[in-house]
């Protein structure tokens, strides 16, 4: 066990390396090289131009200049976010509180309703109830999420008046709720499908088995094997969904924080963009990559602890 | 006697020889929701290629006098706050949806099936790749979607390369998956016995046991690559007015919602449909080929 703890995170270490030289890649690529996006280009002076090349080494050789950036951000400093005059790092742990709020919000909600959902969609298989939740869930999986969102607001902010249409409430604490409830609706509306989905295959396998048999076998009503037997081992599947879907409501929070004026990651990223602040680009993409391969080893050891047949050799 | 009897009936009951291909194709059609999907998709292709020639008006033109028109028999779907024609729009917007949904899909499948050959069938490099693989796939799509275009820039093209190169993980994973089990298999062994080259047990062998998987992905992944396009546009980080898209309609109206609905509410409803007929398909030609992705 120890020896795989190790070992993944040994894994993990080298992945952050590998996505640090991708996008050092793709910085060093791109049309005019890296002066062109990490030096200001509202500069008039052209002496204050060349001084801050020399100071972020972009005059150095290329390896030298990685080996300086790689070393900077394992130091924790991924330079000067221009368009904010800030640290990067200090422009991100600002907006990284409403985000995470409205993720694991949205996560919880979502696996909530999906799991029964699920469970009943296995249960009844191949009823009108299963066709009803694969037939919905595809809807809510082709629905754009900024038009569901449009509408959303239309409808209930709008017409109705009774949701605000943006912002997170900060500082209200209970009074921040009605803030939550679009956002949520439209990031759950392409989870709940997900998740049900795979619930439902999970279940399905799992009340195929043999013990489920034996169970059936020995008289054991339906419900309590569902609930009792079958249910604990169908979830762990739909858990790794979830690590997966980590990646997933960050980039599907672009849009939707943008919709909702949602002061976290996602909103910030689509204006780093528009400000072309690209150390502050740079930093989101290492960072949200960083944060997804932390989440899914969590997941993993997770894994080992819910489930004790689960041995990694 | 009895013999000649039996032989009769018997012979002619005997079913129908009927290739596998064939029966797909019955069960496709049989599957109305797919059937029905596949035809407005074709519809919706035929449409997107006449383009200009259907069209009833100049997508561009502008008409001051008539903006803001409710739909009517002049103009079928309204007009927006220029005056300009939202079918004739939604008309030059399908072809921007549709042509960057499947070139990208396109490169998708160039990038992951050549990946996941690779990564299937030669050991040596199945550890390595499937780092790549997991380093590219925990950059949100989105993250990478968005450095990317701010490294080199927007417009429909671009975004065609930059869709191609960061959703193509989860194609090359389903395609190692398949590679992995096909690999053992007696015609494969055949085949290197013979003293087939890897390059030729991939592309002969390989491949082709795997062209059904692919083919549902690449439809499912269509309405993913449509969504995400319309949802950059909708940003104004996709396809570039004046070219009307989908999202970019969208994102246009979105400042009408309540005094024009019909600017937003049409391209919205086009994306939805056109992204729910792919997964149509895409669900029926897997029931159909029976594919256990």
């Amino acid at each position: 066990m120890t020896l795989y703890v190790l070992r993944r995170l040994g894994q993990t270490i080298a992945m952050l390396w590998g996505l640090t030289i991708i996008v050092f890649a793709l910085l060093q690529l791109a049309p005019g090289g890296p002066e062109e996006y990490l030096v200001p280009n509202n500069l008039t002076d052209p002496g204050q131009k060349q001084r801050i090349i020399h100071q972020l080494g972009l005059d150095q050789p290329m390896l030298t200049q990685y080996w300086h950036w790689l070393t900077e951000i394992v130091r924790g400093d991924f330079g000067t976010a221009y368009s904010y005059g800030q640290p990067v790092l200090k422009v991100i742990a600002s907006r990284l509180a409403p985000t995470l709020e409205l993720q694991v919000v949205v996560i919880l909600l979502s696996i909530a309703v999906a799991i029964p959902i699920g469970v009943i969609a296995a249960v009844r298989r191949y009823s009108g109830v299963d066709h009803v939740v694969t037939t919905a869930s595809l809807f809510g999986l082709s629905m754009p999420n900024f038009w569901f969102a449009l509408l959303l607001i239309l409808l209930f902010s709008v017409k109705l008046q009774w949701l605000p249409a943006y912002g997170n409430g900060s500082g209200l604490l209970l009074g921040s709720i009605p803030y939550f409830v679009l956002p949520t609706l439209v990031l759950g509306l392409a989870l709940v499908p997900w998740y049900a989905r795979f619930m439902r295959a999970s279940m399905i396998e799992t009340l195929q088995q043999d013990h489920i048999r034996t169970a059936r076998a020995q008289g054991i009503s339906e419900r309590r094997i569902v609930f009792r037997q079958a249910l604990k081992p169908s979830i762990l599947p739909v858990l790794t969904i979830v690590g997966l879907s980590l990646p997933l409501l960050v980039c599907g929070s672009v849009i939707v924080e943008s919709i909702f004026a949602w002061p976290g990651l996602g909103r910030l990223a689509y204006d780093s963009i528009v400000r072309q602040d690209f150390p502050l680009v740079m930093g989101l993409a290492v960072l949200t990559g960083g944060f997804v391969m932390l989440a899914n080893l969590v997941v993993d050891l997770l894994y080992t602890v819910i489930d004790p047949r689960v041995v990694y050799g | 006697m009895s013999e000649p009897v039996l032989a009769g009936p018997l012979v002619a009951e005997s079913p129908p020889q009927v290739s596998a291909r064939r029966r797909a194709v019955q069960r496709f059609v049989g599957n109305r929701l797919a059937l029905v999907s596949a035809i407005y998709i074709g519809v919706l292709a035929v449409v997107a290629a006449l383009a200009t020639a259907i069209a009833p008006y100049d997508y561009a033109a502008q008409d001051i006098t008539k903006a803001l028109q409710p739909p009517r028999s002049g103009h079928l779907l309204g007009t927006d706050e220029f005056g300009r024609d939202v079918l004739s729009r939604m008309i030059a917007g399908s072809r921007v949806s549709l042509t960057v949904g499947v070139l990208s899909v396109l490169l998708v499948l160039l990038v992951g099936v050549t990946i996941g050959l690779v990564a299937g069938y030669l050991r040596r490099w199945d550890g390595p790749l499937m780092r790549v693989v997991d380093i590219f796939m925990s950059i949100p799509d989105f993250m990478l979607l968005l450095l990317l275009i701010a490294l080199f820039g927007s417009g429909s093209w671009k975004i065609v390369i930059f869709i191609g190169l960061s959703a193509w993980m989860s194609t090359a994973r389903l395609v190692r998956g398949q590679v992995l089990r096909l690999r053992e298999m007696e015609f494969v062994m055949a085949s290197e016995c013979l003293g087939a080259r890897p390059g030729r047990v991939m592309r002969k062998d390989l491949l082709r046991n795997v062209l059904d998987v692919i083919m549902v992905q690449a439809t499912l992944s269509i309405s993913l690559v449509i969504l995400l396009e319309s949802g950059l546009s909708y940003l104004g980080l996709g396809a570039q007015p004046p070219t009307p898209s989908w999202g970019n309609m969208l994102a246009e109206g979105r400042d009408f919602l309540s005094q024009a609905w019909w600017i937003a509410t049409f391209p919205g409803l086009a994306i939805f449909c056109t992204v729910m007929a792919f997964n149509f398909v895409g669900d029926g030609i897997r029931d159909a080929l029976d594919v256990r992705m």
